[in-house]
């Protein structure tokens, strides 16, 4: 932190609780990659600080949003008593510059505190006990245990044998319910549909259950590189029943800071906007969020790196001989033909960590997030130990 | 009116300024996010929505700081620890770690105590008027809902709400109440509390948001009950004396078993990195909340002293906030004090004809505030008696 902006908020440490006594800001090395960003390759190969435990467990964006996302926290913070309506920028002005890039209106926009929390409310907007969801398995899982609460039916359709959401079969089994979950790219195994599969799922959901919600996921839509694929974002804003949820938890790398979005057909976002929390998002979240949504160069750059730790992840694995899909999000998920938790466990004495379980594929599967070049480097040496 | 009040109006003109401060949404007002372009001495004042007019205190800034760097970018890390907020607010309010439930502002806290606790079949009863979030809620969830109306004394009417607690599922009693602005002291919460346990099944949502801001001793809160009794949760937040409203942190207090069945439904990855640092650090900061509530207190008497010196009763106001009763329509009032760029608290019905809620700035604001109360209700000074 400079100096002058210690001064500015003082040099207080709080007294009494040791747990309190916080770690001092160190400027950590990665930090430094933000003065770096011109050189991109300088980037990439900044040194992990010794002793840390390299996370690769919840697809975390590993370089964080940047020091100019960072600096529009700071400057809310003595602003913090105010709410996001009234902040500048406001939560409006991140609604209309998100409705803007996506040629829509605010009102086919609605902000969620995480994606999460646009999850569970199209569950509790959208279904009952009379009116099922359809989702896949394995994916994400979140919106299955809040229909469980709720006492909601969920239909778990197969993925098929490449690792892809089964379109047809979900499209059969969407008659009659209220949600559909289709997360594109897949969480966890990194497929990705193409717009044909896409627009020919809706042609057949809107056939076969009209009335029927459907929920396209694209938390990882930004690190999707098949020239195939494109976001369900224009069919939803002007087809009813469709919204698609993104986030600025992954390329943006504000996880921390809780700002989703959720886009589409005004009516729809409108009956999901019905069970948002009051006030749910916060102000320095929306304060990063403008400033990063405002910052493209930075997410091709994000975008970039990863696609190359990536396609380095993979190559190793294959020349291992484990089968993986190929991947469109921040992570992998590999077929290492052993049960995914004592994978877990042997790289955690290594001080790396990997993915949950996600049956019903936990016996032979493992996700894997993508860190930074350097950080898979060293990951992939710890791999090839454990499952020698 | 002073200078600065006088030139902002002359600026944008009464009519428009007028108009675009009534037009009242909530916090969500259009005209205050305009307002901040303004040089702060043209600004209008705001007294309508029971904001701190500070913000966070300097260790709680500090602490917000290092919440957004320290490690490796926090601000990017999903599984958040809240161990330094819990461990802060066992320290300070003396309950166990377990039974804390921390979120999104206390309104997550009331939220998921109204969906868990309520239903079609068991109703949420509710002060009127009062607080809306669980009654709103509940209206969205098909849980009807009992308005108990306040008493004669602008207080809560806990009998009667006792009696409505028969066969409820859940029954909100704030305390202060907002926007009457009065409390009941401990021994009326005792003796309601062992109404509704006696003769109901009822869980008790008892929301202390301006706690920090009481000062009558006979006030106590119920956070340790709540840790005993199965049937009793506490809401806390730090939107008001902390000064966190727009970075979104709350917490309650129950006993695990509440905490259990809240926990099966509570989006638990609503907390940002920015608030969990600064709410440890602000709990903590026990002098600095003292300094506010002892600045609250000076304002608050001087305002109400202003009242009462005008011939104009108010309740007994333990909260960050008046409601008095001016004689006349709240929308008169409040359009009366727009056009001199004061803004004042809406309706609340059934009190709309007579009674104004005016929220409580900072002392230089509320100087220049009753001069304009003065001049719209035509005061004169009274002999006190």
């Amino acid at each position: 932190m400079s100096l002058s902006r210690r001064a500015l908020f003082g040099a207080h440490t709080a007294d009494g609780s040791e747990r309190l006594r916080t770690l001092i800001a160190a400027r950590r090395r990665e930090s430094l990659v933000d003065e770096l960003w011109p050189n991109l390759d300088e980037a990439a190969t900044v040194a992990q600080p010794a002793g840390g435990e390299i996370r690769l467990m919840f697809n975390e964006n590993p370089l964080g949003p940047g020091e100019r996302a960072l600096d529009a926290v700071r400057e809310m913070f003595p602003g913090a008593s105010r709410y996001s309506e009234n902040t500048s920028p406001s939560m409006g002005d991140l609604q209309a510059a998100l409705a803007a890039a996506n040629d829509a209106r605010p009102e086919h926009v609605l902000l969620g505190a995480g994606s999460g929390e646009l999850l569970k409310d199209a569950v509790q907007a959208f279904t009952s006990k009379s009116k099922h969801m359809v989702t896949a398995t394995p994916t994400y899982t979140a919106s299955t245990r809040v229909a469980e609460y709720l006492g909601t039916e969920v239909r778990a359709i197969p993925l098929d044998s490449d690792g892809k959401l089964n379109l047809v079969a979900m499209a059969e089994a969407s008659r009659g319910a209220g949600l559909v979950f289709v997360c594109n790219p897949n969480n966890p195994t990194a497929t990705v549909h193409q717009a044909e599969a896409i627009a020919e799922f809706v042609g057949r959901v809107q056939q076969i259950s009209p009335e029927t919600v459907i929920h396209f996921d694209e938390a990882y839509h930004e690190y999707v590189t098949d020239p195939g694929y494109r976001s369900a974002l224009s069919l939803a804003l002007w087809t009813p029943n469709i919204f698609v949820s993104r986030t600025f938890s992954k390329v943006y790398g504000l996880a921390g800071l809780r700002i989703g979005y959720g886009v589409g057909h005004k009516d729809t976002i409108a009956q999901l906007g019905r069970y948002g929390l009051p006030d749910n998002v916060n102000n320095v979240g929306v304060a990063a969020a403008y400033a990063t949504f405002h910052d493209p160069v930075r997410m091709r750059r994000e975008i970039r790196r990863n696609g190359e730790a990536r396609r380095f992840t993979i190559d190793f694995f294959r020349k291992a001989g484990h089968e993986v899909f190929e991947s469109n999000t921040n992570f992998i998920f590999v077929n290492i033909g052993r049960p995914a938790a004592g994978m877990r466990a042997a790289c955690q004495e290594h001080g790396i960590r990997i993915g949950r379980d996600f049956p019903p594929m936990e016996k032979t599967h493992v996700r894997i997030s993508i860190g930074t070049m350097e950080q898979m480097q060293q990951a992939t040496a710890v791999f090839a130990k454990v499952l020698a | 009116m002073s200078v600065s009040r006088r030139s902002f109006v002359k600026k944008v003109g009464i009519g428009s300024a007028a108009a675009a401060m009534m037009a009242y949404d909530g916090p969500r007002s259009v005209a205050r996010a305009w307002s901040l372009s303004l040089p702060e001495e043209e600004r209008p004042l705001f007294l309508q929505y029971n904001e701190n007019p500070f913000g966070p205190g300097p260790r709680a800034l500090d602490a917000m700081e290092t919440g957004i760097t320290a490690g490796s970018h926090p601000t990017a890390r999903y599984g958040l620890s809240s161990t330094a907020l819990v461990d802060a607010i066992t320290a300070t309010q003396g309950v166990p770690q377990a039974n804390i439930i921390i979120g999104n502002g206390s309104t997550q806290i009331l939220r998921t105590a109204t969906h868990v606790f309520t239903s079609p079949a068991k109703h949420l009863v509710t002060g009127a008027p009062s607080y809306g979030e669980c009654s709103a809620y509940a209206k969205l969830i098909g849980t009807p809902v009992e308005f108990v109306p306040v008493s004669a004394s602008m207080r809560l009417d806990l009998d009667a709400m006792a009696d409505a607690a028969k066969g409820a599922g859940l029954v909100f009693v704030d305390n202060p109440n907002n926007p009457t602005a009065a409390l009941h002291d401990a021994d009326a919460m005792g003796a309601f509390i062992d109404r509704v346990m006696t003769e109901s099944e009822a869980m008790i949502l008892i929301d202390e948001a301006y706690h920090d801001y009481v000062m009558d001793p006979a006030y106590r809160s119920e956070i340790t009950r709540a840790v005993r009794n199965k049937r009793i949760l506490v809401a806390r937040t730090f939107s008001k004396a902390h000064g966190m409203a727009g970075i979104r942190i709350g917490y309650g207090v129950a006993h695990t078993d509440t905490l259990a069945s809240m926990n099966e439904w509570h989006y638990d990855s609503s907390l940002n990195v920015a608030a969990l640092a600064g709410a440890a650090a602000s709990l903590l900061d026990t002098e600095h909340t003292a300094t506010e509530q002892a600045r609250n207190t000076e304002v608050r008497r001087f305002t109400v002293d202003w009242f009462k010196s005008r011939g104009i009763q108010g309740t007994d106001t333990q909260t960050n906030f008046l409601f008095v009763h001016t004689g006349v329509p709240a929308a008169d009032f409040r359009s009366g004090c727009a056009e001199h760029a004061v803004m004042v608290g809406r309706d609340f019905s059934p009190f709309h004809d007579a009674w104004a809620r005016i929220s409580l700035g900072t002392m230089e604001e509320m100087q220049r505030a009753i001069e304009v109360f003065e001049q719209v209700l035509e005061l004169k000074k009274v002999a006190v008696a």
